[in-house]
């Protein structure tokens, strides 16, 4: 059954309106990972309203952008403005009846783009933050998992993915385990899951590759109203313990020459004076002359002093 | 109003329901009255186990599903339809239409087992979330009433595309889903984190840095311009957010502003980052200096000893053995002896490690400052 409407124009029936819904929601492509695609949606909506001009403007900071399709300046020709929440959606037509033929669909419509058009910002906002969360993640060097109560990986930033290959954390029958103590993440998780209401936290600390490595495992419950699978989100944080970049901090944050940073951090991070020495490759009594600087600019007398004084203030 | 009014309706609330989740409930029971079915369902369940997981149930007759539970995992008409069709494994693909009643009615689980026990009429479809579980759309009707007609059919086939829309944009949204009680993983982190843009306002701050604020510290906020709460210091944060902007694309390469809180110092870190969607508007990490652990943290999370807690607390604020001793009331071979526990529990050889491992604990700022109960 076509649809009439005021303009007793003759349209498109139910079925052909729902096939557009259908084809715009699809046009937008919201997939994990990739941006909203805006472009695809102004377009499909030019082809089917025959406008010379399609242009979407967002009113929210966000996006911050202006999409548009053709490049007939608005002032000219038709126009047709809906106005949504989050921007303005503006056609502009060659002419009277091309704009009132699709102004008539339009219109029912609009209901629809006003959906399309929030769950599009509202992807491209998560996609914003998450993006953002790894990119901070990355600068503080922690690798981090989301996991499904049962241990499945929901999502992972870029240097989670980068660990797995190195071989600290692997898959194992789509779980994830610790090369060292494979057991240990389905342990907690077995004993997080008795009490799904509850926050759990465990931590533990590895050695891999004569790197070490502090692991963190912390469930958070979630509100439970509406239709989210998971009652609880499970977050699982690596972060490197003695890493080799600490000397580029320590010598920003003391003023210490290159080596003395060197040497100090390696010291501070629990390695006695000859074994700083052959890595370093210098004479033991040096390694002791740089120590005892160090002390002295610090005012301290124990290598334990020394980590505590180093480690907070590093990244 | 007519059908294709009442459709076009339910369609655009199925779609905003998708930011809503609460509302399909609404949106169920209303379709209920539609298609005039007595017993509705929009539930996720396990595809080989049949549990049930946080099921949206409306008007279900919660005794039908554990007198068939069993009989369920064989032949139970969606899930074996879904298989049948090849349509497990590939995410949110489901079939075209829904079931009918007819199609119901010829399965075998009513031929076979539902007739006996009176199971309804019947119509509905499934869709696969993942590779365990299954969302279950369902109609039913009690046995002794009239099968479904065309129309209720018809009804349902031009709503079953975008229930299917719905569940997959509603899954993919729930995994972000923004919610009070969700924190950012970067809440974790016992520090605090800002961030920035180029002119200084504020984009984020996590639950530490928040509490910063609240602690009438080096940093205030005015407007949604992070300001130092020192006028030359101000200058001096200004200028290094700037100067860390133009570092724009170094990965990793942080600048260090050492600021002053009465007598104290710290150092802020400040690091630039580049957004991949905007390379041209780097954003700027700024981030504070670590809060230790307290005593209770660490001998919760690492599993020692009350009094093991307390020695280590005390040495990691950089106190030797000898004074930690003094202030605990102990000897110093005692605090030597407790120390060894901790080293053998903790897996770590000498006071520096020792050190080290607990100033990178996390120590939840959200649940030390009351963010969660």
């Amino acid at each position: 059954m076509p649809l009439r409407t005021e303009f007793g124009v003759n349209l498109m029936t139910f079925s052909e309106l729902n096939q557009h819904r259908l084809a715009l929601m699809s046009a937008l492509a919201i997939e994990p990972n990739q941006t909203t695609d805006w472009l695809q949606f102004v377009q499909y909506l030019a082809d089917i309203s025959h406008a010379e001009e399609v242009r979407l403007s967002f009113t929210r900071e966000l996006p911050a952008r202006v999409i548009q399709h053709g490049q007939s300046p608005t002032s000219n020709g038709y126009p047709l403005t809906l106005s949504f929440e989050e921007a303005l959606l503006s056609f502009s037509f060659e002419n009277l009846e091309a704009q009132q033929t699709a102004s008539a669909w339009l219109v029912p419509l609009q209901p629809h783009l006003q959906n399309c058009i929030a769950l599009g910002c509202h992807h491209q906002y998560l996609l914003q933050q998450s993006q953002q969360q790894n990119l901070c993640l990355q600068g503080l060097n922690a690798a981090s998992w989301r996991l499904s109560a049962r241990g499945e990986i929901q999502q992972q930033c870029p240097l989670a993915t980068e660990l797995q290959q190195q071989g600290v954390i692997r898959l194992q029958r789509k779980l994830l385990a610790f090369a060292d103590e494979p057991k240990w993440l389905s342990e907690q998780l077995q004993r997080f899951s008795q009490q799904p209401e509850q926050v759990h936290i465990a931590q533990r600390h590895l050695l891999h590759g004569g790197q070490r490595w502090i692991a963190c495992l912390i469930q958070q419950p979630v509100s439970t109203d509406g239709w989210i699978r998971d009652p609880v989100r499970i977050t699982l944080l690596l972060t490197p313990l003695n890493e080799h970049s600490t000397s580029r901090w320590l010598s920003e944050v003391f003023e210490l020459s290159d080596s003395e940073a060197r040497i100090g951090a390696l010291f501070a991070s629990g390695l006695s004076a000859d074994q700083v020495a052959a890595l370093t490759g210098y004479s033991k009594h040096t390694v002791y002359s740089y120590i005892k600087q160090l002390y002295q600019v610090l005012g301290i007398n124990k290598q334990s002093q020394l980590t505590a004084a180093i480690w907070p203030q590093t990244i | 109003m007519n059908m294709q009014q009442q459709l076009n309706q339910y369609i655009d609330r199925i779609y905003r329901a998708v930011l809503q989740p609460e509302s399909i409930t609404d949106i169920m029971n209303d379709l209920r009255q539609v298609v005039d079915a007595p017993y509705t369902a929009f539930q996720i369940e396990h595809l080989y186990t049949h549990e049930l997981s946080q099921a949206s149930l409306i008007a279900y007759d919660d005794s039908a599903i554990n007198q068939y539970s069993d009989y369920f995992v064989h032949v139970d008409p969606w899930t074996k339809r879904a298989l049948e069709q090849g349509l497990l494994n590939q995410n949110f693909l489901a079939s075209q239409r829904v079931m009918s009643d007819k199609e119901y009615c010829a399965t075998e689980f009513y031929q076979d087992w539902g007739r006996e026990h009176g199971v309804r009429h019947a119509m509905g479809s499934s869709f696969e979330i993942d590779d365990q579980h299954i969302v279950k759309l369902t109609f039913q009707r009690h046995c002794d009433q009239d099968p479904f007609d065309q129309t209720q059919e018809e009804f349902m086939n031009h709503l079953h595309p975008h229930f299917q829309q719905f569940v997959r944009l509603s899954n993919l949204f729930s995994v972000t889903r923004p919610d009070c009680h969700n924190f950012s993983t970067l809440d974790l982190f016992s520090r605090p984190i800002w961030l920035l843009n180029q002119q200084s306002q504020l984009q984020y701050a996590n639950i530490e840095a928040e509490h910063w604020l609240s602690g009438q510290r080096l940093f205030g906020m005015s407007g949604r311009q992070l300001v130092c709460r020192h006028a030359p210091q101000q200058e001096m944060f200004r200028a290094a957010v700037a100067r860390s902007a133009c570092r724009n694309g170094v990965s990793r390469a942080a600048d260090r502003i050492r600021l002053l809180n009465g007598t104290q110092e710290e150092n802020i870190w400040l690091m630039p980052l580049t957004l991949p969607d905007n390379p041209g508007q780097p954003l700027i990490m700024v981030i504070g200096p670590r809060s230790l652990p307290g005593e209770g943290i660490i001998s919760q999370q690492f599993g020692l000893t009350g009094r093991q807690g307390q020695l280590c607390a005390q040495l990691i604020t950089g106190k030797t053995l000898q004074s930690a001793a003094e202030n605990l009331n102990i000897s110093v071979n005692t605090a030597r002896n407790q120390l060894a526990t901790c080293f053998r529990l903790l897996q770590v050889n000498n006071q520096s490690e020792l050190i080290q491992l607990l100033t990178n604990a996390l120590n939840f700022p959200m649940f030390a400052h009351g963010a969660v109960h």
